[in-house]
């Protein structure tokens, strides 16, 4: 296979690296001095407000697969393609409401793991970690890989040497800065992603106008324009229910909840996803050029960045790098803080040393944030194919939306039904990736899930919870 | 990968002659490209998506080529379409509609070709059938309700002061 050259000379991408790298290490410090205790570390106080909120979790759904997958539905799944992958800002909205509700339960809480554990018991507790945190490293460690052949594909980077820089910055801001350096930077990457993906779009409509681009589609690749494509139209729900999974059950989302305050927290969600929404839009119309401008893919899953640096030169590319490593940086750091919270809280100080004090706790989520950085280093040299691990994930979180939404709104969900909902959900999910395809895993999922947690709270509904219960002390 | 200005293969003039009649083909002294994978077999495909990828044994030799990938509906490929030209060797192709697509590859010096077309390589572009369809769109839309009916009613009565539904 011939490769063309990168964009970028590696002396611009790695100048770009360091440059951001640095200021992103230096902001992290400063915004740590305020992280004074744990609750300032892990939950930045509890006090973020509407626009730091709203800007952290749009950074933070703004991950390398935005940048690489929505151009790829594009380019393999056309119109329908585009607006499967927009729904993923669906799971931001639905998050809104349980957002408020979860600051109100638990005004105290620090984890999704807490929750689980409180409303459903030990059992169910143990089952949602062990999806939760299937679904975080299996996120952490594609995305360390995406960001390294990204940074090679556009600059010539080599991979060892891109990947290991961005998970040692991310790595070194989180750990001095936890929550505060988290949020604070995801601020910053989050308005240098909106302007560079705006700034790509208009060039990219500039230069091959939407009429041209839909005319050559329609004659060469007219499936792309069939409203009625059946996997565009699968995949259409399967990214929903996926989305709704990814963000209602793991802790990167509810250690948001949990930071910001409670009237903020449903409105920085809402807006959040009406900011993401034309993202992958945008990528996606990119991708659709391809055909279009004469490039020929040869991997599908550098379509984006490909097509932006032929139309757009050494500074469009220049502005992808730095689009894709502020996303990088801003959902890793994320994912860094968030399943660190759950190791801490929910493995360590639950089940290893319940009486740790605060400087216990903050040093030992410091340790677990230099362990994960390391995990996923090595795990990343390696070049693993993870995406697919990640897909497959999706039909483990999917089976977690309806324990989440009825713990939290019905006081007579049925303990065994949820265990048994996320069991059956995410056994015939993985039967459907393999049997039907992956467009419907996360659907079959879902689907089965909420009959099972129904049904069985229908049949055998538990005892009203005390919802006082979720109120619980911290250690 | 972009698309390049087709490579002009360097050399003295009778070997480019002989190139650019075809000469050199037909002398058998370059076998064509081999499409990666059992070409013999053909791939379905439920996306509408054919990826192709090819090895020449000259172009691992050092001998500067570019390629030339036909698209057909009809084995016999009457009538054909270029999809691609150019110095990758691998391409991938998208949007198909539903049906039989025959590929072959060829390498070609300046405007002639250099080596005779490859074998025929078959993607059956099959969709999952529309009944399958409809019960899943079915399914996903009735999940879909009840998981925002959910939400809806139990913010609303969390908002009333009750405990949920």
């Amino acid at each position: 296979m011939t490769q063309g050259d990168p964009a970028l000379s590696p002396a611009v991408g790695t100048a770009l690296l360091v440059g951001f790298g640095l200021a992103w290490i230096a902001l992290g410090v400063y915004w740590g001095r305020r992280a004074r205790d744990l609750e300032g570390y892990l939950v930045a106080g509890r006090r973020v407000g509407l626009a730091f909120g709203t800007a952290t979790a749009m950074a933070t759904w703004v991950t390398s697969n935005t940048v690489m997958l929505a151009p790829v539905f594009a380019l393999e799944k056309g119109v329908w393609g585009m607006l499967a992958y927009a729904t993923a800002s669906f799971g931001l909205f639905l998050f809104a409401p349980l957002a408020l509700r979860i600051r109100r339960l638990m005004p105290r809480g620090y984890t999704s793991g807490d929750f689980v554990r409180m409303r459903y018991g030990r059992t169910a507790w143990g089952l949602f970690l062990l999806i939760s945190l299937v679904y975080s490293v299996a996120w952490l460690v594609s995305m360390g890989i995406a960001g390294g052949k990204l940074l090679e594909t556009l600059a010539g980077v080599p991979f060892a040497w891109g990947m290991s820089a961005i998970l040692f910055v991310c790595v070194v801001y989180t750990l001095f800065g936890g929550m505060y350096a988290v949020i604070g930077t995801d601020f910053i990457q989050s308005v240098i992603i909106l302007a560079g993906v705006l700034v790509v779009g208009v060039c990219v409509l500039h230069e091959m106008p939407l009429p041209q681009v839909v005319a050559t589609v329609r004659q060469e690749q007219p499936a792309l324009l069939n409203v009625l494509m059946p996997a565009a139209l699968l995949s259409l729900f399967n990214n929903m229910f996926f989305g709704f999974g990814e963000v209602l059950h793991n802790n990167v989302w509810w250690s948001r909840a949990f930071a910001m305050r409670d009237d903020v927290a449903p409105k920085a969600f809402l807006l959040s996803g009406v900011l993401w929404f034309p993202i992958p839009i945008a990528a996606g119309f990119v991708a659709l050029s391809a055909g279009p401008l004469g490039i020929n893919v040869t991997d599908p899953n550098t379509v984006g960045p490909l097509v932006a640096s032929h139309l757009l030169g050494t500074a469009g590319t220049a502005v992808v790098f730095i689009v894709v490593f502020c996303s990088l940086a801003s959902s890793i750091d994320s994912l860094l803080a968030a399943t660190s919270d759950l190791f801490c809280e929910d493995l360590y100080r639950r089940l290893l040393n319940p009486t740790a004090s605060d400087p216990q706790l903050r040093r030992m989520a410091g340790r677990i944030v230099v362990g994960l950085g390391i995990a996923t280093w090595l795990v990343c040299l390696n070049e693993f194919d993870l995406l697919t691990v990640l897909f497959l994930s999706g039909p483990l979180v999917a089976s977690a939306i309806w324990p989440v939404i009825t713990g939290l709104y019905w006081p007579r969900t049925n303990r065994r039904a949820v265990v048994a909902a996320m069991l059956l959900g995410s056994g015939t999910g993985l039967w459907a990736y393999f049997s039907l395809g992956w467009y419907t895993a996360s659907l079959i999922s879902a689907a089965v899930s909420m009959l099972v947690v129904v049904a069985g709270t229908a049949l055998r509904p538990a005892p009203p919870f005390d919802w006082q219960r979720l109120n619980e002390s911290p250690a | 990968m972009a698309a390049r200005p087709p490579t002009v293969i360097p050399g003295p003039s009778p070997l480019r002659w002989l190139l650019a009649t075809g000469l050199l083909s037909l002398a058998g002294l370059a076998a064509p490209p081999v499409f990666d994978g059992d070409p013999t077999s053909p791939v379905e495909s439920p996306e509408g998506k054919a990826v192709l990828s090819w090895s020449w044994p000259e172009a691992a030799a050092g001998a500067a080529a570019t390629f030339e990938v036909q698209q057909s509906t009809d084995p016999a490929f009457a009538p054909a379409r270029v999809i691609y030209e150019g110095p990758d060797q691998a391409t991938v192709v998208t949007g198909l509609p539903e049906g039989a697509y025959y590929y072959r590859v060829r390498a070609v010096a300046g405007s002639a070709p250099s080596t005779d077309w490859s074998a025929v390589a078959t993607v059956n572009v099959v969709y999952p059938g529309r009944r399958t369809v409809g019960w899943l769109m079915a399914l996903g839309s009735v999940v879909f309700l009840a998981t925002v009916t959910a939400v809806g009613a139990g913010h609303r009565s969390a908002a009333k002061g009750g405990t949920g539904s």
